[in-house]
């Protein structure tokens, strides 16, 4: 059976994929070594187009404008630059300069059409590590090393720096108050907040990022308003770090910590916490059927962020004690009872 | 094996039939065949879709699935290198037909060009409205931009489809052609980042110059006019052009497709359409209308057919799984609430449908839970529901939360809240998931599929009578008597009531109504009526809560509520 997978593996080997919002450049080379504040690719990330009806302007048939240009397609032009010139009678000749600084596009039906970019948009790499692979115009592929977690919600926002984790329990509030001029510069960890004055105070301490188990739905679109990344490891309520991100978290406290968005269609944000000891062990891949034995996490309540172990799967659809029918598993809890669960509410741990 | 030995033992068991319905979360495969005589389905298997990370192949889904109906039946369906055996052969081997349906691609999106919003855009909205399709921008006489604007539009919004419409077959051409230059210029640097697909379903004598002005820059295709004069909508054609692109230029660029085409002798079918397609073959079997609803993960469609055809009432941006959050755009917490038997908070509600799109597999376990999905899916419903719903004779769902409540009452309840019908009808629930892949089916097997239908893949629910007209709460809305073999007993449900009367799978019943003056059973004010019913899961339910009905004020409601779950046995 196959059921979804997350990544929450401490000390892993990770292929780190860096990608631009569009096509561009890359500007690392492969087997380079790069920092996490360095460009590994940039793309311009702006296009303006300006549209000049020429033909009206000089009043002259649309088929007879290209004739009269003084510029080829691609041509960069600046503000004033002649763009066409046209002879009239008796000596009489009409200009048009260009109004703008950019690239003469196309003249389409006696228009002319500019093109003005703007707004370089820069990858920084965020991780310590090499560059593998190049993805051509797209982007790169980082390998480090370190602890790896995919998180259940994030805000667009990325950000690199030292973690430190400031609750002891991973199911406790966190509330304004709590917020310490001392965590300048720091991404923290947190149990679950719902007050918006922690993103408000966060910022004007200087806090580089928040990691939260989870935060309530109401202040999602606050949080991807704001500049400061907003991670939730384990979804939107208030129940705050499932306990093997946690664990992974409490022992990485002062660890450099790279908080990464989806980097495409269908992939989850990602939390890497780097060491410098490689290793060759990678997480087992998401598309190992599932297992007697497999560690997983249950998703729905009243199991909720518990940790189970399946052992017993089950190929016919089992009616649940509230009367769904669904395909799944028995799973054991840390408390030792055996559940049935819906493969559909469970995730592999990988 | 050799080749003559293989040909000799080919097609032994004709018109076995494998469907494949990749949907959003879940894929089906489905094996119908001949069973002691007659066509049935004889299992079906489920596994993730796998369109997404980290398989990114359509196909794995579908081998899994695959593999687990060999597992159930003992049939070998796929050979080592995973390839369908077909045809079928002797000994438990292969399949005659394999058929694929799918709505795991995102809908198409679409840059709508016309004249006016309250004509040709309507009609072209309509057309939208029933297929995987879905507006971004729309360029009118209503709402005209300069080239300038409209480029950096289409930039922004980098819409698969530019649909134009307008002008009425012989009428006007300058305006629209005016429209067609910005979009023919506008275009030119979009389509140098991916190919455009362009349908003009607008005056028809305007083909020749609108093909000029967009010849090299888009993949033009000609539809009917949707309005050919003022009067006259035709929505068939285009509505036809927009489900081919979408099946090939969004389902077929989805990773692993091209094995599902291999495997088929026909494109992959949008999922909405070949469920209205099995949504008109009922109709046409019942010689009457029915209303088939498809509450899905990422869309939601009610399908009304009856001999002349069908009219679909779809949104591509809301549904009970990764769209659920949608739905807050459009209704606050406390609509959702209003349906629940017990007090919720708008924080739970807005946290619960925000988690469910995180992880739109998941399924409710918790009693609030399971009532909470149904409240949302209601609202969902009801978005789709149009203003003057007509009567209708049958009605056909689908969707994990209507076919997998933990009692049919609460899938009957939930119905009724959220279309609000009326007249007499009976309700069944595609039980297996199966229904699209009949529909697809329909074409090539009818026989097949009327057999299939016969041999019990539906779980028929039983009859419900919908009243209109208001009372006093607590007066007769109608009275009658029910007579079956078991005996014969009275019926009296009154104003504001939903009543259940228990009548088995298979139980036929002779009932005799006869109701309030001011009520109408669907035959005319007090006009009482006659008739034949059959037993379901649920039995025969007369509701008399009115239409529109009207919820009781926050302090009685939640009791209302319970009170309406408990009458429809749940």
């Amino acid at each position: 059976m196959l059921i979804q997978s997350r990544v929450i593996a401490p000390h892993v080997r990770i292929g780190v994929r860096r990608m631009l919002p569009g096509l561009g450049e890359i500007i690392t080379g492969v087997g380079q070594s790069v920092n996490p504040m360095q460009t590994v690719a940039r793309a311009v990330l702006s296009v303006r187009y300006r549209v000049l009806p020429l033909s009206d302007i000089l009043q002259v048939a649309p088929e007879a404008l290209p004739e009269m240009l003084l510029v080829e397609p691609g041509a960069r032009v600046k503000q004033g630059t002649l763009l066409v010139d046209k002879k009239g009678f008796l000596g009489r000749r009409q200009q048009y300069e260009s109004p703008l600084d950019g690239e003469f596009y196309r003249v389409d039906n006696g228009r002319l059409i500019l093109r003005q970019t703007s707004d370089i948009y820069e990858l920084r790499a965020l991780v310590a590590g090499q560059v593998i692979e190049h993805f051509p115009q797209r982007g790169v592929l980082l390998e480090t090393f370190g602890s790896l977690i995919q998180v259940a919600w994030a805000t667009r926002r990325e950000e690199a720096g030292l973690l430190n984790v400031v609750t002891l329990n991973p199911t406790l509030r966190f509330t304004p108050e709590q917020l310490l001029p001392d965590y300048k510069s720091a991404i923290l960890v947190v149990g679950w907040f719902d007050q918006p004055e922690v993103l408000q105070r966060a910022r004007e301490a200087g806090v580089r990022a928040i990691i939260c188990g989870s935060l309530p739905a109401e202040l999602c679109p606050l949080a991807e308003a704001g500049d400061l990344p907003v991670f939730a490891t384990d979804g939107i309520g208030r129940q705050g770090l499932s306990a093997p991100v946690f664990d992974i978290l409490r022992a990485a406290q002062g660890k450099r910590t790279a908080l990464l968005g989806a980097q495409i269609s269908g992939e989850r944000a990602q939390i890497v916490i780097q060491v410098d000891k490689k290793t060759t062990e990678a997480p087992k891949a998401a598309t190992t059927p599932l297992a007697v034995g497999q560690r997983v996490l249950l998703l729905r309540a009243p199991y909720q962020n518990q940790v189970a172990e399946v052992r017993r799967l089950y190929h016919l659809v089992q009616t649940t004690e509230s009367g769904v029918r669904a395909q799944g598993a028995d799973v054991r809890l840390a408390d030792g009872r055996t559940l049935f669960i819906p493969y559909a509410n469970m995730e592999a741990i990988i | 094996m050799t080749n003559a030995e293989e040909q000799q033992e080919a097609v032994v068991l004709p018109h076995s039939c494998l469907v494949a319905e990749c949907g959003s979360v879940n894929t089906t495969v489905s094996l119908f065949d001949e069973a002691a005589g007659s066509y049935r389905l004889l299992a079906r298997a489920i596994a993730p879709t796998t369109v997404g990370l980290p398989w990114r192949n359509l196909a794995e889904g579908v081998y899994l699935a695959v593999q687990s109906l060999e597992q159930q039946t003992g049939r070998s369906l796929l050979n080592p290198q995973r390839k369908l055996i077909t045809p079928a052969r002797q000994h438990n081997v292969g399949v005659d037909q394999f058929i694929a349906v799918s709505s795991a691609a995102p809908p198409l999106a679409t840059a709508l060009v016309g004249l006016f919003d309250d004509v040709s855009l309507a009609s072209a909205r309509r057309v939208l409205g029933s297929a995987n399709a879905q507006e971004v921008s729309c360029l009118s006489l209503d709402a005209e931009q300069e080239a300038e604007t409209y480029l950096a539009t289409l930039l922004e919004k980098e819409p698969d489809l530019i649909f134009i419409v307008g002008g009425t077959d012989g009428g006007a051409t300058k305006r629209l052609l005016h429209l067609v230059e910005t979009v023919s210029l506008a275009v030119g640097p979009l389509a140098e980042k991916k190919q455009i697909q362009a349908i003009f379903a607008g005056n028809k004598q305007l083909r020749q110059p609108v093909s000029a002005l967009l010849k090299g820059r888009v993949e033009l295709h000609m539809a009917e006019n949707v309005r050919p004069n003022l009067e006259t909508e035709r929505l068939a054609d285009a509505t036809r052009e927009v489900n081919d692109l979408y099946s090939d230029f969004k389902i077929g660029a989805l990773p692993g497709s091209s094995v599902l085409h291999d495997w088929s002798e026909q494109h992959i079918i949008p999922t909405v359409q070949a469920f209205a397609t099995l949504v008109r073959f009922v109709a046409a079997l019942q010689k009457g209308r029915v209303l088939g609803v498809d509450l899905g993960g990422s869309s939601v469609s009610l399908v009304m057919a009856d001999a002349h055809g069908a009219q679909i009432y779809r949104r591509n941006d809301l549904g009970i799984g990764q769209m659920i959050s949608n739905v807050l755009n459009e209704v606050e917490p406390a609509t959702i609430a209003r349906w629940l038997p017990f007090a919720a908070s708008d924080e739970e509600i807005r946290d619960f449908i925000w988690q469910k799109s995180l992880q739109p597999q998941t399924i409710p376990l918790m009693e609030e839970e399971i009532y909470l999905e149904q409240a949302i899916a209601r609202e969902i419903i009801r978005r789709v529901v149009p203003a003057n719903l007509p009567p209708f004779d049958v009605l056909l769902a689908r969707g994990q939360t209507l076919t997998n409540t933990p009692r049919p009452g609460q899938a009957v309840l939930l119905l009724l809240d959220a279309l609000q019908p009326t007249g007499i009808f009976s309700v069944a629930l595609d039980k297996y998931g199966v229904l699209p892949a009949l529909g697809a089916m329909s074409g090539s097997q009818p026989l097949a599929v009327v057999q299939a239908l016969e041999a019990g893949v539906l779980a028929d629910l039983g009859w419900v009578i919908a009243l209109t007209g208001k009372g006093q709460a607590g007066e007769s809305a109608v009275k009658g008597s029910v007579e079956t073999a078991e005996g014969q007993f009275n019926l009296d449900v009154a104003h504001g009531q939903i009543d259940t009367t228990v009548l088995g799978a298979g139980q036929t019943a002779s009932i005799s109504l006869t109701p309030d003056k001011r009520v109408d059973l669907g035959f005319g004010s007090g006009k009482g009526k006659k008739l034949s019913v059959r037993g379901g899961l649920v039995g025969l339910v007369v509701d008399a809560r009115g239409r529109p009905l009207l919820l009781p004020e926050p302090e009685q409601r939640i009791e209302q509520i319970r009170k309406w779950y408990w009458d429809v046995g749940s």
